[in-house]
């Protein structure tokens, strides 16, 4: 019995060698062979550092830090799709506090210390001027969401927002054909205000319009008493606005104050979008390339997605459309370019084109600025814009309007850093 | 579950599992990744050629604004168009003025013209006049803003220009004046900062579809459609490969719409899809932003994924060589462990039928060899123990034979003197009764013999009997003092007879080991029975001896007597057999004395050479080792 016992166990521990060992090598094979195909899938790399440079406080703060969300919202969007090249995007926020200086000391600590491989951020021009030697010198990009004066091509800044032939050339000319030909400009001192309107008087000239005033006031402290008494005295058709941050609240305030009303003396407006709007605003314009209201699935999905996330209360601004897609564009030219390297990246943005909330992106390669398509809204009770105007298409972008050449505006811009003390703005004067 | 009847198809299957299935994986999957390697690398190179066209288009475009941005730059440029206005709205172009300017300024704008390759180069009032043109078509001299080409591409950019002003790029249609495709670029002129005029240029259709229509890198099959969509579908823009005269003249609504869909959107990809004729194809779309078109550069399938196809082919022939190779190996292996197996079966079902003879032949030493060891050895044992069993039986049936006549022999020859003894009885009991009593005693004699008989035939049955049963020890015997001693016994017989005994015996005869009191018996009854048979002969002589043959001792006794018939010389030995049933005796000497050789495994026979003749009887028993 005992023996006969131990054979039928001995022929079992056979059974299980010869079927159960070759099994298990199967399995494991198998298994393996799945791993191997699905490697992609396993994020396991470090993680891709995506720098994150706007002000957090200050007078900007209220327009930037919407814009800082929308980019963490997109990253979040393209982690939860695996990443990029089977890495996370790991974002690293730094404080501009709405001034020059302390943006480009943050973008160089950011390339720097933090060792990020891309910087979504910026949003003044005089910020943008003061970090773009940094960038140069490290060779990273720069992907800044806002429209801007133009004269202007670093080969590490990518422009999303609106070149002058974009926005301010194309609207100027609207407003000249439909509110009237004598105009008034307002803006913040810096070089955004100073060279959009600088454009403006030189179309002005060649179209045969009238320049009836100019006003500038100091970014961080504005005071628009004597701007409105011009205003008062001048009786413009139509008054240029290209007012930045919280100061457009206190002009619009004040204007109103004055008696001045959308109907009497319009308004358009170069740098109000949607979260900034107060009642005051309303039958008053603003030129943008995204208007919330634009009604495409994609912008749809988008400003849904947006409202999920941040409340209701929460808007969808032009540059807050350019942020969030410009965070799409350098993740389909990384992927494209098959690296976060600059120059790699930048191999994969040419000509690249993707849909985006704004409708479709199309990137111009030698000049790293994208098509856009000018429109007009007008400001609405429900403190939205209504679209009176578009062009019929998207423009091919040119930062170097043609009224002058580029070396004269290479001048024009030199005199002014110059006059203020080498500096992007004029010098806060206390009071 | 499949249940599979032969060993042979047990086996196939077994091999196909453990070879072809892995073997299959392995293939399949290697394939696979083959495939994919090769599919992503044939898309990737037309995903390279789609991203160098749209490279390259946008770029001919930037460079054609440069170009026309570089020449609005001429002094010579500006101080024409204003010339050329002034000419136009004072006098008309057909004034000496208008020929004046005209000598003056058409050679260099001509230079211009050509030098760039243009179609045509126009000089435009600010009010939209084409106050000057090089090739002179019908638009020349007409209002952009209220002539007939009022909708033109022309008229369109060169609007475009002003209200932007910047250098513009027209869409590509169709050119009415030219009777062609055209596309045009235009630059506001602008001298003091004021607005003076616009230079357009008119591009020629080569330059345009140069990019598009070029198939390097393509294939047979592959080119590059371009289009706008519109209601119901999208317009071919440029000439295609496979349908002439298409551009501006076809519009298709199907696969390839969804594609340019895709592109117009701002999509870049790539898929298999059906193109306009129905075909599938690899395709690539981009979106062209100069034009405003959708491009989608394609190569039919068929011949994309050619080496694809080749590689499906090969990894099938491999396979389907795999799975034969392993099919016939099974086979074959199957045959070597079925075909012993079938001839064990057809052996074993001649055992089954009775010929125990059925052996297989056995090729190898595997354990199909080994059961056919197995096998032919149990056959053997089989055939052994059958013909055992059957001498058995044939041995038990003579037994059954002998005894049968034995029991008829016995009561026979017991018989006969109780009828004899009867009989004298009688007579005696008749003589009392007549008081005759002379005859008495003779019949008392006759009774008396009869009883002796009785008694000495039922002695010898008994002794008969006992061989075998009640054996005495054996010892070493010699035949000179044995045969000595029955010479002894028998004396008053030879002397009877007057028989001469002759004794031959080699010196040093060996000794056997037996019971000698039987051994004795064995020579005295050869030995009565020789003197028996020989005393009715002239002159009886008895040849008694022995001798070594082999393991064997043999001895013999010889007469010269009546000898015996050969068809007798076996049953002399049975169980009263007496050759003459006057004979005295009880004929149970011979069968006595070959029980008695049995027992000591020897062998007794008896020779003659015929009646008359005399007759030997010769017994062996072995020899001690």
């Amino acid at each position: 019995m005992g023996l006969s016992g131990l054979i039928i166990k001995g022929m079992n521990l056979k059974k299980i060698a010869f079927i159960g060992l070759p099994g298990l090598v199967f399995f494991a094979a198998l298994v393996f062979v799945y791993q191997l195909q699905n490697q992609h899938a396993m994020v396991t790399k470090a993680p891709v550092r995506v720098g994150i440079l706007h002000s957090l406080t200050g007078v900007m703060a209220s327009s930037e830090q919407p814009v800082v969300d929308v980019v963490l919202m997109a990253i979040e969007e393209i982690n939860a799709k695996g990443g990029l090249l089977g890495r996370k995007l790991k974002p690293v926020i730094a404080d501009g506090r709405s001034d020059e200086k302390t943006f480009a000391v943050e973008a160089e600590r950011l390339i720097v210390e933090e060792k990020v491989d891309v910087v979504f951020g910026v949003w003044t021009s005089a910020a943008r001027k003061a970090v773009k030697p940094i960038f140069e010198k490290y060779n990273k990009l720069l992907f800044y969401p806002v429209q801007n004066e133009g004269l202007e091509a670093s080969k590490n800044i990518i422009y999303l927002g609106a070149a002058p032939n974009q926005q301010i050339i194309p609207a100027v000319k609207w407003a000249y054909e439909t509110l009237g030909k004598r105009m008034f400009l307002v803006g913040s001192d810096y070089i955004f205000p100073r060279t959009a309107n600088e454009i403006i008087r030189l179309q002005m000239q060649a179209l045969g319009g009238e320049i009836v005033g100019e006003r500038y006031e100091n970014l961080q402290n504005p005071d628009f008493r004597p701007a409105i008494a011009d205003i008062v005295k001048s009786k413009p058709d139509v008054i240029i606005n290209t007012i930045n941050g919280d100061g457009n609240i206190d002009f619009f305030k004040a204007l109103r104050a004055a008696g001045i009303t959308s109907e009497t003396i319009p308004v358009m407006s170069f740098s109000v979008s949607e979260d900034q709007i107060i009642p005051e605003m309303v039958g008053d314009y603003a030129a943008w390339n995204y208007f919330q209201s634009l009604n495409t699935r994609e912008n749809l999905d988008f400003v849904a997605r947006l409202k999920t996330k941040y409340g209701d209360a929460r808007y969808a601004s032009d540059p807050i459309q350019s942020a969030y897609s410009g965070v799409y564009l350098w993740a389909q030219a990384v992927q494209r370019g098959g690296s976060i390297r600059a120059q790699d990246v930048l191999v994969g943005l040419k000509n690249i084109s993707l849909p985006s909330p704004g409708g479709i992106l199309n990137f111009e390669p030698r000049i790293n600025h994208v098509w856009k398509r000018p429109r007009v809204g007008k400001i609405n009770s429900d403190g939205e814009f209504d679209i009176v105007w578009q062009a019929p298409q998207n423009i091919r972008p040119n930062p170097f309007p043609m009224f002058k050449s580029k070396a004269e505006w290479a001048l024009f811009l030199e005199d002014l850093y110059q006059g203020w003390g080498q500096n992007w703005s004029a010098p806060t004067e206390a009071k | 579950m499949l249940t599979l009847k032969s060993l042979s198809s047990k086996i196939m299957v077994a091999f196909l599992a453990a070879t072809v299935l892995p073997v299959l994986a392995s293939s399949y999957m290697s394939f696979l990744t083959a495939q994919k390697s090769l599919e992503a690398e044939i898309t990737q190179r037309l995903v390279a050629i789609a991203d160098y066209k749209v490279n390259i288009i946008e770029a001919v475009a930037d460079n054609n604004l440069a170009q026309i941005e570089s020449i609005s730059k001429s002094l010579d440029v500006l101080g024409a168009v204003q010339h050329f206005t002034e000419a136009f709205l004072g006098d008309g172009i057909n004034s000496d003025r208008y020929k004046q300017e005209d000598a003056t300024y058409r050679l260099f704008l001509t230079q211009f013209n050509d030098a760039f390759k243009y179609s045509d180069l126009f000089l435009i009032s600010p009010d939209l006049d084409i106050v000057f043109s090089v090739a002179h078509e019908a638009d020349f001299g007409t209002s952009l803003k209220s002539g007939p080409y009022r909708n033109t591409q022309l008229a369109k950019v060169t609007k475009t220009a002003i209200a932007n002003f910047e250098s513009s790029l027209s869409k590509i249609e169709l050119y009415q004046p030219s009777q062609d495709v055209a596309a045009f670029a235009a630059v506001p002129l602008l001298k003091a900062g004021q607005l003076i005029g616009v230079l357009a240029v008119q591009f020629r259709r080569e330059a345009l579809y140069e990019a598009i229509t070029d198939r390097t890198g393509l294939g047979l099959t592959g080119e590059t459609v371009v289009g706008e969509l519109i209601r119901g579908g999208f317009l071919v823009t440029a000439p295609l490969l496979h349908i002439e005269d298409a551009a501006f003249n076809k519009t298709f609504a199907n696969d390839l719409t969804g594609k340019f869909l895709n592109a117009s959107r701002g999509e870049m990809g790539h898929d298999i899809f059906l193109d306009y004729r129905g075909i599938p194809v690899l395709g690539v779309w981009r979106n062209l932003p100069s034009y405003q078109w959708g491009m989608v550069v394609k190569i039919d399938v068929a011949e994309a994924f050619a080496q694809v196809r080749t590689l499906e082919l090969v990894n099938l022939a491999i396979l389907v060589a795999a799975i034969s190779l392993v099919i016939i190996i099974s086979v074959l292996v199957a045959q070597t462990i079925s075909k012993p197996i079938g001839k064990l079966n057809h052996a074993a079902k001649s055992l089954q039928t009775g010929d125990f003879t059925s052996r297989i032949k056995i090729n190898g030493k595997d354990e199909v060899a080994q059961l056919g060891h197995a096998f032919n050895g149990m056959a053997a044992e089989i055939e052994d123990s059958y013909k055992v069993q059957t001498k058995q039986l044939d041995e038990l049936s003579k037994v059954n034979v002998e005894l049968e006549r034995f029991t008829y022999t016995v009561s026979h020859d017991l018989k006969s003197p109780l009828i004899t003894i009867g009989g004298f009885i009688g007579m005696i009991e008749k003589d009392i009764e007549k008081d005759r009593f002379e005859r008495v005693p003779k019949d008392l004699a006759r009774i008396r013999s009869a009883a002796d008989k009785m008694r000495q035939l039922l002695d010898d049955l008994l002794e008969l009997s006992r061989i075998g049963r009640i054996a005495n020890p054996s010892q070493d015997l010699s035949q000179a003092k044995i045969i000595e001693d029955v010479l002894e016994r028998v004396h008053g017989r030879i002397e009877a007879g007057k028989v001469r005994v002759n004794v031959k015996l080699p010196k040093n005869l060996p000794t056997i080991f037996g019971d000698k009191s039987r051994i004795i018996e064995v020579w005295q009854n050869l030995i009565e029975n020789a003197i028996k048979f020989s005393v009715t002969t002239q002159k009886p002589v008895l040849y008694i001896g022995a001798k070594v043959d082999g393991d064997w001792l043999e001895c013999y006794v010889k007469d010269n007597g009546m000898g015996i018939n050969s068809k007798y010389l076996e049953k002399v030995f049975g169980l009263f057999e007496r050759l003459d049933a006057s004979e005295e005796g009880t004929g149970i000497g011979l069968a006595l004395a070959k029980q008695i050789i049995d027992v000591h495994g020897g062998r007794i026979w008896a020779e003659s050479a015929g009646e008359g003749k005399g007759a030997t009887f010769i017994f062996r028993l072995p020899l001690k080792k």
